[in-house]
């Protein structure tokens, strides 16, 4: 054959790029060049107020002064250290739409028992409902609506099957945007949404109750979560301690494990227990626990060896799940700690957006809702539908369980779409929090909700500074590369063997 | 695959290429201008009005267009430093208006104003300064604001309680809400009955003679031990007394943002006995069938009467094509015909004082319950309505943020109202340093005001009277005129 | 969590596993209800009269239905439906096509530096929008593309998102067809057209999913861009219920409510692809 052929090389290059060049070309018009546009924005002086067409003065190239700035600033780490917590959510969002997504694979029976039965227990309540309604006893009513909502899904459950579930279940996403935070600012409003109003009745009943019990509840109750702290991280240890010694998982896994549940009982006690002295106690406590581990750990001291950072997606899954146990426990003991006094004046539901406090975990409530039922679990749906079935029955014939079954098979195949997910979980994380703040509280009672992303708004379009919002974006834009950086290290030899 | 794709890109094509045809509009053969403003329905009739005007008085004929959906600056911004914006903008005074007149996105319009009559002489004394930045105009009202008290006075009677007077003192104010809240709330299920709204910290600053930037505007003075005391007064109201909720947004309250409206159903349904708000609540009180007698009071004060006073306005973009086309638009708003839809609509004061003072507008027959509600709201906008004062070193909406944020952390109990009060005096000294710092050429006047400055200090000092033009900021102009304490010119 | 009963039913198909009282059934009503409680608040706020917004009870004492017709008079609802509809639709469309071609590439071509490529593309996605909204924004300018339908269009349909997608997806089908397909003498353009693309459907209708909600549920870029009403979007046509003098939050529910329609019907359309079995046939080597 003696056709003239580009050599092997440039033939394989060229169909590459072939395949890429319309991706490419667009990619290149509109994001490539804007990107190059701000790198240059950040080493300039650029503010708005002062620099453009209608003004003379002209804009300046000021080096790195931006970014010297930007360390120095105290509100960009404070709100780097909000956009990190937001963060916090992602592993459990993830594993809520693993669930979710394992529980929707299978399709689902039909057979309804007793099919005149669910009729007309349907038309009983929708009546009662409306009598209810119409009548005035709408807390009844409300609750009678609740029971029969759930017995319809019920019902189209073992009508449509699968089909219903899921659509419920992605229903969440459905209203993304900018409609999923007006609602649940209307949700959280204080005085006229839903949860207070429910929660508020609750609340006083529990306060009254309260103020009858004595003094000491409140000592005790701060005992009994805090305990809940020390076993939880007790369990902690001893779980990467055994895994360790089994050679599961490896020693950086390991220290990535340890690094992870310091790091979450230094956050609580800095953030909670007054005064420095008392987070050093703590801090100290934890690691005079730590240290036997170490001591092995540098010794090696185990019958085998295995690779530095096997295991490492299990240790970081378990002990982020972990922290977050123990960060609830905190938050509770010291609920308890505070609820004689709070209950003395009667105790009222807080006042959730506009709440110091309470900013924080109700957005993180919002996030974890849209995270079950989200593009994670379309995912992980997809992800499942291409796991072969004969592997699983295998599986099954040689006796294993279901646990086993689903860390065997299942897993393994999911491993490029998890790290997909978990990539772009970080970076949307990372990058996110503008709408929301934007809508929902505008940066948040005294910055609470503020994250990265929304401090270069307003550093860039309220006051104008768009050269230093440009900065700061590039330095979440290192940040972001690398996390991806090391997640790719690590997760892509997964999925890609 | 490859048929399904075909055919949905040639079921696609097919469906724009009709929406295109089918959407294609005219070319209007007269100049169109575009009108930013807000969705509110009013502006279509407002603009009818408008074009009929024109006609009826022979001048150039074109039309303006509502372009709405603008509740965001950045939107304006980007789009206004990248030269489309519209051609008329609506600003408010206490914001939009000198940020972007700062940023230069605003005609001046001293020329146009002096040809066709719509200087700040057409308007309301107190607004004048606000409509100007750097001593120059660059807007109109479209409608003014004053924020008042509107009071439930049937619950008043219903509970045995005086209503409430037009003016009080903090003291008087505090009884009055303590009384009430006992009463209302005495063997009641449900969710508490409070006094009033949060207040808004600005104007209760004010009242204890302190304002937010000195004379010059060129330094915050928050450290004032006076904004500490407002401050844990507000505390006290809010979380001892509980005569006013936990803000439910301090933000919401500076502006006639949405979240009024949650605030005046709770109004409506007597879950708040008086309601701070501006004159719109009228439009919003008609539409709901409001029927209970109201009563109106201003803000209460330590040593000074007053409240604010602001207005939305139009301003005419400085990339317009058609910039005397749109300066008809302003000269539109000091019309008669313009005025009165105002008053009919009920959104706010019409911009020129006169027609705010007839008998129909004021004592409307269709609503007696509304009783001196009007009268109230005018009155404030000639004797006590004062702007908010804006330094030009240091963006308005940073300013308002940084106040916001650490009176919401003092709020949480992060730190006690001294040095909430003392980190925001830092926090906006420090900004306004740094805007000095990236723009050298305005130092030169920052410095010549700081001269200014601390020879006003000497003369408070010394009891001296002191000359009316080396104070720029409208607060302690108003206060010190009040109190003879300014040298007006030519005495 | 694998059912419990499986056993083999005809033509090696499964028995359909549980009946209708099992646990499962069960689990997933609770967690369905718990995550469509905002939802049923919602529709039953859109329902509820003007004067009843600030009640606290959920249920209004009266059903105006009257708040839908109503929708499409105070805004022009139909045609931001429209418009956010065909929008959507378009930038699926292009994403689809030249994602997968580029996930092609850089899943199952060999090239001298195809991965540090790949990296360089996914990091361009790394950088938060809001600080090239203005550059973006002169470029659009330069086109003449401010306030069209095509200005919102174009810059979505090219983001390296889908190829990220779409690669992942394609790396899990074994390599063992495409040495099949060179056996066959087939050029890449067919193992790409013919092969690869029918297997990675899944991948494909999950893309096609995202990008039409998060096309559909677009906020900032079309506000910026857009500004004559008739070119307006749904989430900006929403807005209009949320601000100065107009918060009609019952409207507000009302058009969301209706928003979501077109979303539900594309993902119930699509989503019983994901039915294991459908592909029974196509992974195996």
């Amino acid at each position: 054959m003696s056709r003239f052929r580009l050599p092997k090389k440039m033939r394989s290059i060229s169909v590459g790029l072939g395949f890429i060049a319309p991706n490419v070309f667009g990619f290149l018009a509109f994001t490539f060049v804007p990107l190059i546009f701000s790198l240059a924005m950040a080493f300039t002086n650029w503010d708005l107020r002062y620099h453009n067409q209608f003004k003379s003065a002209g804009i300046e190239f000021v080096g790195f002064d931006n970014f010297i700035r930007l360390f120095g600033d105290q509100q960009f780490w404070r709100y780097l250290g909000n956009t990190f917590f937001f963060m916090i959510g992602i592993p459990i969002g993830m594993i809520g739409s693993l669930t979710a997504a394992l529980l929707l694979n299978k399709p689902l029976g039909r057979q309804v028992k007793h099919p005149w039965l669910v009729a007309i227990l349907g038309i009983v309540f929708f009546l009662s409902v409306i009598t209810l309604a119409l009548s005035g006893a709408f807390l009844a009513a409300t609750s009678i609506l609740i029971c029969g909502v759930a017995g319809l899904i019920f019902f189209g459950g073992t009508l449509g099957g699968n089909a219903l579930y899921r659509t419920l279940f992605y229903m969440p996403h459905f209203t993304a945007g900018v409609a999923t935070y007006i609602l649940w600012k209307k949700l959280y409003d204080p005085l006229t949404g839903p949860v207070n109003a429910v929660l508020g009745p609750v609340l006083n009943d529990f306060g009254g109750v309260v103020r009858k019990m004595p003094d000491g509840v409140g000592l005790i109750g701060f005992l009994f979560w805090f305990l809940g702290v020390v076993l939880l991280s007790n369990w902690g240890l001893r779980i990467l301690n055994r895994r360790w010694r089994d050679a599961e998982i490896g020693s950086g896994s390991m220290l990535l494990g340890l690094l992870i549940l310091f790091s979450s009982v230094g956050f609580v006690s800095a953030g909670n227990l007054p005064g420095p002295w008392a987070t050093i106690i703590v801090l100290g406590a934890f690691t005079v626990g730590f240290l036997p581990l170490l001591y092995r750990l540098w010794r090696g001291s185990r019958l085998e060896r295995c690779a530095l950072w096997k295991g490492s997606g299990f240790c970081f899954l378990i002990m982020v799940g972990m922290s977050v146990g123990i960060l609830i426990c905190a938050g509770f003991s010291l609920v308890a700690y505070d609820l004689p006094n709070m209950a003395r004046n009667g105790l009222e539901p807080p006042g959730w957006l506009t709440d110091y406090h309470w900013a924080k975990p109700a957005i993180m409530v919002m996030g974890f809702w849209a995270a079950i039922g989200s593009n994670n679990m379309i995912l992980y749906l997809a992800g499942l539908s291409n796991v072969p079935e004969e592997l699983e029955e295998a599986a099954k014939i040689d006796g294993a369980g279901r646990w086993q079954s689903f860390w065997a098979v299942t897993w393994p195949h999911l491993a490029p779409v998890t790290f997909f997910i978990f990539i772009m979980s970080v970076i949307h994380g990372l990058q996110g929090g503008f709408e929301m703040a934007k809508v929902m509280t505008n940066g948040g009672p005294a910055g609470a909700t503020t994250t990265l992303s929304y401090y270069i708004y307003t550093e860039g379009f309220e006051t104008g500074r768009l050269g230093y919002a440009s900065a700061i974006s590039w330095v979440l834009f290192g940040i972001v590369l690398l996390i991806t950086l090391f997640n790719w290290r690590v997760g892509n030899r997964y999925s890609n063997d | 695959m490859k048929a399904l794709l075909s055919i949905v890109f040639v079921a696609l094509s097919i469906v724009t290429i009709a929406t295109a045809l089918l959407r294609r509009s005219e070319e209007p053969d007269v100049p169109v201008l575009f009108w930013i403003t807000d969705p509110n329905p009013a502006r279509e009739k407002q603009l009818e009005v408008f074009h009929q005007w024109l006609e009826d008085n022979d001048y150039p004929r074109f039309e303006v267009r509502v372009d709405t959906a603008n509740a965001d600056i950045s939107k304006l911004l980007i789009q206004g430093i990248s030269g489309v914006a519209g051609d008329i903008l609506d600003v408010t005074t206490q914001k939009t208006l000198p940020y972007f007149a700062e940023i230069g996105l605003l005609r001046e319009l001293e020329e146009p104003a002096q040809r066709m009559g719509f200087t700040t002489a057409a308007t309301y004394p107190a607004l004048s300064t606000a409509l100007e930045y750097n001593d120059r105009q660059y807007g109109f009202p479209c409608n003014v604001n004053t924020w008042m008290l509107v009071g439930n006075r049937d619950l008043f009677e219903e509970l045995d309680l005086p209503i409430p007077p037009p003016a009080w003192t903090l003291n008087e104010f505090e009884a009055a809400g303590k009384a009430f809240v006992k009463k209302a709330n005495a063997d009641r299920e449900g969710p508490r009955i409070f006094f009033t709204n949060p207040l808004r910290t600005e104007i209760l600053r004010r009242g204890f003679g302190l304002d937010l930037y000195n004379e010059t505007l060129t330094r915050c003075i928050a450290d004032d031990p006076r904004n500490a005391e407002m401050l844990e007064c507000l505390h006290q109201w809010t979380y001892e007394d509980r005569i006013m909720p936990s803000p439910t947004d301090l933000a919401s309250a500076s502006s006639d943002s949405g979240e009024g409206r949650l605030e005046f159903q709770l109004f409506q349904q007597e879950r708040y006995a008086m309601l701070f708000t501006g004159r719109h609540v009228v439009i919003t009180m008609r539409e709901a069938g409001l029927d209970f007698d109201l009563s109106l009071s201003a803000s209460p004060y330590k040593i000074f009467n007053h409240t604010m006073i602001s207005a939305r306005a139009a301003a005419i973009y400085q990339g317009s094509q058609h910039p005397d086309l749109a300066a008809y638009f302003l000269k539109f708003l000091t019309s008669p015909e313009y005025s009165e839809l105002i008053s009919e609509d009920g959104d706010g004061l019409p911009p020129s004082p006169e027609l705010a003072r007839s008998e129909a507008f004021l004592f409307p027959a269709d609503y007696p319950n509304e009783h001196d509600l009007h009268e109230g709201f005018v009155e404030a906008a000639d004797t006590i309505g004062i702007p908010a004062s804006i330094s030009p070193f240091i963006s308005p909406f940073l300013a308002n943020r940084i106040e916001l944020n650490h009176t919401n952390a003092f709020t949480a109990d992060l730190y006690d109202a001294k040095e909430a009060s003392r980190r925001i005096a830092q926090d906006i000294n420090e900004e306004i340093q740094r805007t000095l710092e990236a723009n050298e050429h305005m130092r030169a006047r920052y410095e010549d005001l700081l001269h200014i400055q601390s020879r006003i200090n000497e003369y408070k000092e010394a009891g001296n009277q002191i000359p009316a033009d080396w104070v720029s900021n409208p607060f302690y102009r108003k206060m010190y005129a009040e109190q003879g304490m300014l040298l007006e010119d030519g005495q | 969590m694998i059912s419990r009963s499986t056993k083999s039913g005809k033509n090696g198909t499964q028995k359909r596993s549980g009946g209708s009282w099992d646990f499962r059934r069960w689990l997933l009503t609770l967690l369905a209800l718990g995550l469509c409680t905002p939802f049923i608040w919602m529709l039953l706020t859109s329902l509820k009269p003007y004067d009843e917004l600030a009640d606290e009870a959920w249920i209004p004492s009266s059903l105006e239905w009257s708040n839908y017709p109503e929708v499409f008079q105070v805004i022009d609802f139909a045609t931001f439906y429209w418009n956010s509809i065909l929008v959507a639709a378009w930038v699926t469309f292009f994403q689809v096509i030249t994602s997968s071609m580029a996930a092609f590439s850089f899943s199952r071509l060999k090239w001298p530096g195809r991965d540090k490529v790949f990296f360089l593309y996914l990091s361009t996605m790394m950088l938060p929008g809001l600080v090239t909204m203005i550059p973006n924004y002169q470029i659009m300018i330069t086109f003449g593309l401010v306030d069209t339908l095509v200005g919102l269009v174009l810059p979505a349909s090219f983001t390296a998102f889908g190829t990220f997608l779409l690669r992942q997806f394609m790396l899990s089908i074994p390599a063992s067809l495409d040495e099949a397909a060179e056996i066959d003498g087939a050029s890449k353009w067919q193992l790409f057209w013919e092969v690869i693309l029918p297997l990675s459907r899944p991948g494909l209708i999950t893309l096609t999913i995202f990008t039409f909600m998060g096309t559909y549920t677009n906020f900032f870029w079309p506000l910026v861009m857009l500004r004559s009403v008739e070119n307006y979007t749904l989430p900006i046509g929403m807005m209009f219920f949320d601000s100065t003098r107009g918060q009609a939050t019952h409207l507000l529910m009302a058009a969301v409510t209706m928003a979501v329609i077109p979303m539900i019907v594309v993902f119930l359309f699509l989503q019983r692809y994901f039915i294991r079995g459908l592909f029974a046939g196509g992974v195996k080597g």
